[in-house]
C-alpha cells in the first residue's frame, strides 16, 4: 500500500486508477502520514524545507469532499515498479559476493590512560607563550587532552575557564557543513561526549 | 584499551557468477586511488561496514549503492545503537535520525562517505599528499591492493587503503594520525555486487510509528556584516572553501563559520563576538578520535577552530586571523 502511495507521488499510477488510495489516504491514519512522510523526503530530497502551509489540510478537505465509489472498479494496476525506478543502461557483466571478517583494531587514545587528563595552564598575564605546566587528573570518562593556551601577545581580562567540555553545538555546526566519516554513524556519540 | 579479539568463525563465501574483467591494473599508487574513488560512485552494491573510532562502541552500517548511469542512489542504515539512516541521490544526502518521539530529517551536503572516502578530482590532494603502494593482501577472499596515502607533512593524516583488485571497491581503510597510531577505521564485513534494478530498497524505514520532522533550519546565508578579521597564512595545502553565517542552539546572535579543506580533511572555525568580557571565556583544545578542537580569544572575538586534523594544525588555523578592531558589544 505504502508503495503505492509513493508510485501515485511519481504518477506513476494514473490518477483514475487510485481511487482506492485516495479513499484510504483520507481515512486511514497510517496511510496518511506515509502520504506526507513521502512528501516531506521528496522535499527535503529537492531542498525545499518546509511545505507550503496548510497543504495537508487543503489536500484532506478535497479529499474528503469527493465521492466516495463504492462499486469496485475492476482493477487494472499495473505492478508498481516503486518510487525512484529505473531501467536500462548499465548492467554488471560479473559480480562478487564476499563475506569477510573484520580485524578488530586495538584503538589507543594517545596521551595517557584511560581516564586521565593533560592538562597544561597557563597564567593569563604570562609573557612568554608557555609557563606554569600544571598536570592534574580528572574523573572523565575518556581520555581526553585539555591544553589551554593564549597568545603572548594578546591581553586575556578575564580568567579563562579551561576547555574541559566543549559545547556539542561547534562539533555538529562542523560536522554538518564538513562532515567525515564518523559523522555519519556516531554523531550522538559526539554529542553525548561533548556534553 | 584493548578490543578482545573474537578469533572464533572466520566466514568466508565467494561466488562467482560470471568472470572475466579486463586485466588493466594500475601501476601506481594514484591511479589506485583514482579507479577506487570511480568504483565507488560507479558500482552498484550492497554490503555492511564496521565502523571502528577510538573509545567508541565499533557500528555496522548496511550499505546499499546503486548507479545504472542514472545517478547515485543510497541507502546507509546504522544497524547498532540509535536508529540513524542516510538516503542519497546524486549529491543530496538526507539524515534520518530517531529521537525520542520523531524521526528528524536532516539535509546534509555529501563528503567522505566510504567507500566514497576519496574525491573524484584529486589534484588537490597531491599537494599535501603522496601515494605509495603497498602490498597485496587477501581480504575476505578477495585480493586486495593496500595504498598508503600518506601526509607529506604534519599538518593532516594519513590513511592505508586497501582497494579490491578487480573492481577497485574500497574494502578496507585506516585513517593514522600525526604520529601514525590507527585513530579510525572502516571494513567491509559482507559485500555484495548487484545485478538487479529493483529500487524499492530506496526509501526510509527509521520509524513508521514516529512522525517525521524536517530539522530547524539555522543556516542562514550571506557574509558577515562588516568583517573586521583578516586572513593570514594558512598551514600548507589549506584553503578556505566556503564562509556561512549560522545560527547556533544556545546562542543569541548569528555565527561566522569559516571552512577549510586540503582536499580531503576539513576544518571549521567558528567567530563570534565576546558578548560579555565579565564572564569567563573557554580556552584550549581538546581531541576525541581523530577530531581536535582549539578555542582562543582575540581582541574582543572568541574563535573555536574543529577539524580532523593534528591539533597543532588548527592552532596554526587559529593564529592566522587576525582582528582590526574589537566588536561594538566589547567594552575594555
Amino acid at each position: 500500500m505504502k508503495e503505492q502511495v509513493s508510485a501515485l507521488m511519481d504518477g506513476a499510477i494514473p490518477i483514475e486508477e487510485a481511487d482506492h488510495l485516495f479513499s484510504s489516504l483520507s481515512h486511514d491514519g497510517e496511510m496518511r502520514r506515509s502520504w506526507d512522510t513521502y512528501h516531506l523526503i521528496g522535499d527535503a530530497m529537492r531542498g525545499n524545507a518546509i511545505l507550503s502551509p496548510g497543504f495537508e489540510q487543503r489536500l484532506m478537505q478535497k479529499l474528503r469532499e469527493e465521492p466516495v465509489v463504492l462499486a469496485p472498479k475492476p482493477s487494472r494496476l499495473r505492478a508498481v515498479t516503486g518510487a525512484w525506478s529505473v531501467s536500462g543502461g548499465w548492467s554488471i557483466a560479473a559480480s562478487f559476493a564476499a563475506v569477510m571478517f573484520v580485524g578488530w583494531m586495538a584503538l589507543q587514545q594517545t596521551g595517557g590512560p584511560t581516564a586521565s587528563i593533560e592538562l597544561a595552564a597557563l597564567s593569563a598575564s604570562s609573557e612568554s607563550a608557555q609557563t606554569n605546566l600544571a598536570q592534574s587528573n580528572l574523573t572523565q570518562s575518556s581520555p581526553v587532552q585539555v591544553v589551554a593556551m593564549e597568545q603572548a601577545s594578546q591581553q586575556v581580562e578575564q580568567t579563562p575557564v579551561l576547555v574541559s567540555e566543549l559545547p556539542a553545538e561547534y562539533l555538529m555546526a562542523h560536522q554538518s557543513m564538513a562532515p567525515n566519516a564518523a559523522y555519519y554513524i556516531q554523531p550522538v556519540a559526539y554529542a553525548e561526549g561533548g556534553r | 584499551m584493548r578490543s578482545a579479539v573474537p578469533a572464533s568463525v572466520l566466514a568466508l563465501c565467494l561466488v562467482w557468477t560470471t568472470a572475466g574483467h579486463a586485466e588493466n591494473q594500475p601501476e601506481d599508487g594514484w591511479s589506485w586511488l583514482q579507479k577506487t574513488a570511480q568504483a565507488a560512485r560507479d558500482l552498484s552494491y550492497r554490503g555492511i561496514f564496521v565502523y571502528q573510532g577510538v573509545n567508541t562502541n565499533s557500528k555496522s552500517v548496511q550499505i546499499t549503492h546503486m548507479n545504472y548511469g542514472q545517478g547515485e542512489y543510497a541507502r546507509i542504515v546504522v544497524l547498532d545503537g540509535a536508529p540513524r539512516e542516510i538516503l542519497r541521490q546524486g549529491n543530496d544526502v538526507v539524515v534520518f535520525n530517531a529521537r525520542e518521539e520523531k524521526v528528524v530529517i536532516e539535509k546534509r551536503k555529501d563528503k567522505n562517505m566510504f567507500p566514497a572516502l576519496l574525491p573524484v578530482d584529486m589534484t588537490a590532494l597531491k599537494q599535501s599528499y603522496q601515494s605509495k603502494l603497498g602490498a597485496t593482501e587477501r581480504i575476505g577472499g578477495r585480493d586486495a591492493q593496500l595504498v598508503y596515502l600518506e601526509a607529506k607533512d604534519a599538518y593532516r593524516y594519513s590513511y592505508k587503503l586497501w582497494v579490491d583488485r578487480e573492481y577497485g571497491l574500497l574494502l578496507k581503510s585506516m585513517l593514522l594520525n600525526e604520529r601514525h597510531e590507527p585513530v579510525e577505521q572502516i571494513a567491509f564485513s559482507q559485500l555484495n555486487l548487484l545485478d538487479t534494478q529493483n529500487m524499492d530498497w530506496f526509501q526510509p524505514k527509521v520509524d513508521a510509528r514516529k512522525p517525521y520532522v524536517m530539522e530547524e533550519v539555522t543556516d542562514q546565508a550571506g557574509l558577515a556584516q562588516a568583517e573586521a578579521w583578516q586572513l593570514g597564512a594558512l598551514p600548507a595545502g589549506f584553503h578556505k572553501i566556503d564562509h556561512v553565517v549560522r545560527k547556533l542552539p544556545n546562542k543569541a546572535s548569528p555565527v561566522s563559520q569559516l571552512i577549510f579543506s586540503d582536499g580531503l580533511a576539513n576544518v571549521s572555525m567558528f567567530i563570534e563576538a565576546v558578548s560579555n568580557p565579565a564572564s569567563p571565556i573557554r580556552l584550549g583544545h581538546r581531541g576525541v578520535g581523530p577530531t581536535n578542537m582549539f578555542v582562543n580569544v582575540s581582541n574582543g572575538y572568541q574563535t573555536v577552530v574543529v577539524g580532523e586534523v593534528p591539533a597543532n594544525t588548527l592552532m596554526q588555523i587559529s593564529n592566522s586571523i587576525s582582528f582590526k578592531s574589537s566588536p561594538l558589544s566589547y567594552k575594555k
